[in-house]
């Protein structure tokens, strides 16, 4: 039949490149693009494309600067043919590539790949449009830069290693892209269900407090005892290098590091001829494996739930409500704004327990926290950063987990918003039981991250103790005042089932707040850095006294500001939780 | 003469240049059943969300028991019940967390709402599974949890577009004896719907928008009296339809490449 495209009598699943699915692959580009087409239609979608286009540029230079600080690095090892320091950097892009994704997740929705999946697509498509969609990340961006960098260092040096060197720098960066989709597939595969949620947390939880207490033990007399490095790097690094230098190696960066040195020594193709090299390749076959194991069930139609079981089904047999239903007395406002409040809060509570991304994200924080703690154990100075600001620091950081969440308060309701402008309620109580629910939890954290810091740094001065709460008392007012508003003006469908379904959401939303933690971040440390390095901290302490009550004042205008916004937006907000996309 | 319990001026709303409720002029007599009806893209739905409170319309105007509707009518919102056309529930709480949450939202206190909402369960067949989430239950289920979500708070006006669509014939049984149960009461039900012979069944008034505006409204029998029929015959609430929004000669060009 003329006309109709795909020749019929093309068996369907033939090949990955196929007359069918090479046309598969063209409807589908062409769906993303008509998708963006349409979005600039409106105002909102234009503002986007800016935003996501910016957040490409800001990612592309940081990358950038990466690549130059890696390739620097890797130019000097290079030179003086300190191969053995060479996976220091390896180490280095794979902590950035894997670590970032998984300390900052996004709630954004994924263009879903699953619409595919009623029509005649190959598994091999289904896999490799998988992989191609969310190649932006800013972690991709940086890893894939920084090799470069690292790269580029190395052959600058000695120029017969960078053909083999591209095509082991190809395959690791293979591997990276495919071990980052695999451990999300996987944690998500985990966390659906109630039990492992619950375990997971508990073993997370245990392990931090035990690492808290045993840490001290382990390493009493660590850092002092060793020589002093070369090249700057310090004593610390250079001992870790040593100590886990027989073990890292059998890891995949480590194996990376291996096979660079053989090729530093040996010259030329022994690196790709390495045992090291083969390493790599068994594992990177090992994670395309448990990937597919994890999308061939997605493939197959799973879908990840708690599937609690159904009960019996009881004879269908329909029963008079027993009590009539009727309208009850009218309250006060003041007595309904407090049940609105508690409803909210309950609510929250509800799906935050359910909520793997959620929960993931609030824990996820402490780790990082952790380690500085740790680093800064003995009152180690680094580059100006002295330890009094360590708990500040920490607490910032922890923080900066909920930000997602606070900018954007709606995003746990989907078309469940529709509900707040139906019900005799006030956003602005709607909003206030968000703040003060993400508030007690940030507290909680707060709480525990000083417990942890002092714990290992000992009871904290005075003046650090003072600067940290009212720095905590200056910071959140204003996130939670940004965030209010941008919940409203630029909101997001949320996905709250999957931490591996990530992708294109609101760029905006996410650009204007990591502007909003900058600026505050900002006015915080001009204000605490310079003192601390007087030794004057003490004098920080009414400064942010007065910016806490700004702020907090600021805040409660937010409120009423808010509610305003989403008066007036009202189609837009619930258009874009309720509309089929 | 009573106060109507909705009540609508030229209400009007446009979405750019597209009109999708023209100049609406519509009364409803407290304790009606009133039953919206009109084809796919009449208007229903666009004027269910303006009457309570999700869409803000164009121009005009829209009274409830006689005071002007608006976005901070919260006393009036608090005697509305709604099931919305996209049903507004929460995916990831359970039924009876759902419930509990609208219920405070609409005012009740605990005991009350933790009361009703366990009853409400009960009643619509969907207290089997606990623990299931909402996102996970059928759309029929669905649809049910949506309307004993709205009615939990007792409204004396209720909005329902379109409650009948995907309900199996127990539950649309159900369904139908909670909502003659409360127009007995005295309450007032405003309903759109495709299933015309449960409107025909169930509405003492009818009023039909097509491409926004107002074509018919009436009870059954002055529907009937406007549209032409054979001498004796008693027309059905779908020929009456069909004769006002002219629907009578089908499609017959065919789709010749469907096997
Ligand atoms: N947000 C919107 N933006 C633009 N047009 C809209 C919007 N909402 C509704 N419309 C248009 O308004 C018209 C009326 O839509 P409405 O949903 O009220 O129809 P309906 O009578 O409920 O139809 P159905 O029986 O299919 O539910 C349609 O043409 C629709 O395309
Ligand atoms: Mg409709």
């Amino acid at each position: 039949m003329a006309g109709v495209g795909v020749d019929p009598t093309e068996p369907v699943s033939s090949r990955l490149f196929g007359s069918l699915a090479r046309a598969q692959y063209a409807a589908v580009l062409a769906l993303r693009w008509r998708l963006l087409v349409n979005s600039l239609r409106s105002s909102q979608g234009a503002f986007e494309l800016g935003a996501k286009i910016l957040s490409v540029l800001l990612y592309l230079s940081i990358g950038f600067s990466m690549a130059i600080g890696f390739g620097f690095g890797a130019y000097g090892m290079a030179s003086e043919g300190e191969w053995k320091l060479l996976p220091i950097l390896i180490w280095g892009v794979f902590v950035i590539w894997q670590v970032l994704p998984i300390l900052h997740i996004s709630f954004k929705q994924q263009f879903d790949l699953n619409i595919l999946l009623r029509f005649p697509v190959r598994f091999g498509s289904f896999f490799a449009l998988t992989l191609l969609f969310g190649i932006s990340d800013p972690s991709t961006i940086f890893g894939v830069l920084s090799l470069l960098g690292i790269w580029l260092g190395i052959s600058a040096v000695n120029s017969a290693l960078a053909l083999p060197l591209a095509a082991l720098f190809l395959l690791y960066a293979a591997f990276n892209i495919l071990l980052v989709r695999t451990v999300f597939a996987w944690i998500d595969r985990w966390l659906a269900q109630r039990k492992t949620r619950e375990v997971v947390s508990v073993i997370f939880f245990a392990c931090i407090l035990s690492l808290q207490f045993f840490n001290p033990v382990w390493y009493t007399n660590d850092t002092n005892s060793m020589a002093h490095g070369t090249h700057g790097l310090s004593p610390a690094l250079l001992h870790i290098v040593h100590v886990t230098s027989q073990y890292q190696r059998w890891l995949p960066p480590g194996a990376v590091g291996m096979a660079v040195r053989l090729g530093g020594v040996n010259g030329g193709y022994a690196l790709l001829l390495s045992q090291w090299t083969a390493l790599l390749v068994a594992y990177t076959l090992v994670i395309v494996a448990l990937l597919v194991l994890r999308l061939r069930a997605e493939f197959r139609g799973e879908i990840l739930t708690d599937g609690a079981p159904a009960r019996k089904l009881q004879t269908q047999v329909v029963r008079p409500l027993r009590q009539a239903i009727e309208l009850p007395e009218a309250q006060t406002a003041a007595d309904s704004a407090r049940g609105v409040v508690i409803a909210v809060i309950s609510k929250e509570l509800s799906i935050m327990k359910r909520s793997a991304p959620i929960l993931y994200t609030i824990i996820a924080p402490l780790i990082p926290c952790l380690l500085l703690a740790w680093k800064f154990m003995r009152g180690a100075v680094v580059a100006g950063f002295s330890s009094p600001l360590v708990m500040p620091a920490c607490i910032a950081f922890t923080l900066l987990g909920f930000i997602n969440l606070i900018s954007n308060l709606f995003g746990t309701e989907g078309v469940g918003i529709q509900l707040y402008f139906m019900a005799p309620v006030r956003l602005r109580s709607v909003l206030l039981a968000k703040n003060l629910f993400y508030g007690a939890l940030m507290m909680i954290e707060v709480v525990v991250v000083g417990l942890m810091v002092s714990l290992r740094m000992g009871l904290p001065h005075i003046d650090s103790l003072l600067t940290t709460i009212f720095w905590v008392l200056f910071a959140l007012p204003c996130y939670y005042a940004a965030g209010n508003l941008l919940s409203v003006q630029f909101p997001y469908k949320m996905n709250l089932g999957r931490i591996g379904k990530r992708g294109a959401g609101s760029q905006a939303n996410g650009l204007l707040s990591l502007l909003v933690q900058m600026v505050v971040t900002g006015i915080g440390a001009s204000v605490l850095v310079p003192l601390a390095l007087l030794g004057r901290l003490w004098i920080a302490v009414p400064i942010l006294m007065l910016l806490a009550v700004g702020a907090i004042v600021l805040w409660r205008f937010s409120l009423s500001a808010a509610e305003k916004i989403a008066q007036q937006r009202m189609e837009k907000l619930t258009g874009i939780f309720a509309r089929a996309d | 003469m009573l106060t109507p319990a909705i009540e609508t001026r030229s209400l009007t709303r446009k979405f750019g240049d597209f009109t999708a409720v023209d100049n609406l002029d519509l009364s409803v007599a407290g304790g009606q059943f009133f039953g919206f009806l009109g084809p796919n893209g009449a208007g229903k739905s666009t004027t269910i969300k303006m009457l309570t409170g999700l869409l803000e319309p164009t121009s005009g105007e829209m009274y409830i028991f006689g005071e002007r509707f608006g976005a901070n009518a919260l006393e009036l919102k608090r005697q509305i019940g709604v099931v919305p056309e996209g049903m507004a529930l929460q995916g990831r709480l359970t039924a009876s967390e759902y419930l509990n949450f609208v219920g405070r939202m609409y005012g009740l206190d605990k005991a009350t709402t933790k009361m009703r909402a366990e009853e409400l369960l009960d009643f619509m067949q969907l207290a089997d599974e606990p623990k299931k989430l909402i996102t996970d239950f059928s759309h029929g289920m669905q649809k049910k949890l949506a309307l004993a979500a709205a009615v939990i708070h007792g409204p004396k006006l209720l909005f329902l577009d379109e409650p009948f669509e995907g309900v199996d014939a127990i539950a649309a049984r159900m369904l139908k004896i909670l909502l003659t149960g409360m127009i007995q009461k005295g309450a007032t039900i405003f309903l759109t719907s495709h299933v015309l012979e449960i409107v025909e069944r169930l509405c003492s008034h009818v009023a039909i928008i097509h491409q926004g505006k107002l074509v018919a409204n009436g009870s059954l029998e002055e529907l009937r009296a406007g549209v032409p029929s054979a001498a004796g015959e008693k027309l059905t609430l779908e020929q009456i339809f069909l004769g006002i929004v002219g629907g009578g000669e089908a499609n017959t060009q065919e789709l010749s490449w469907l096997a």
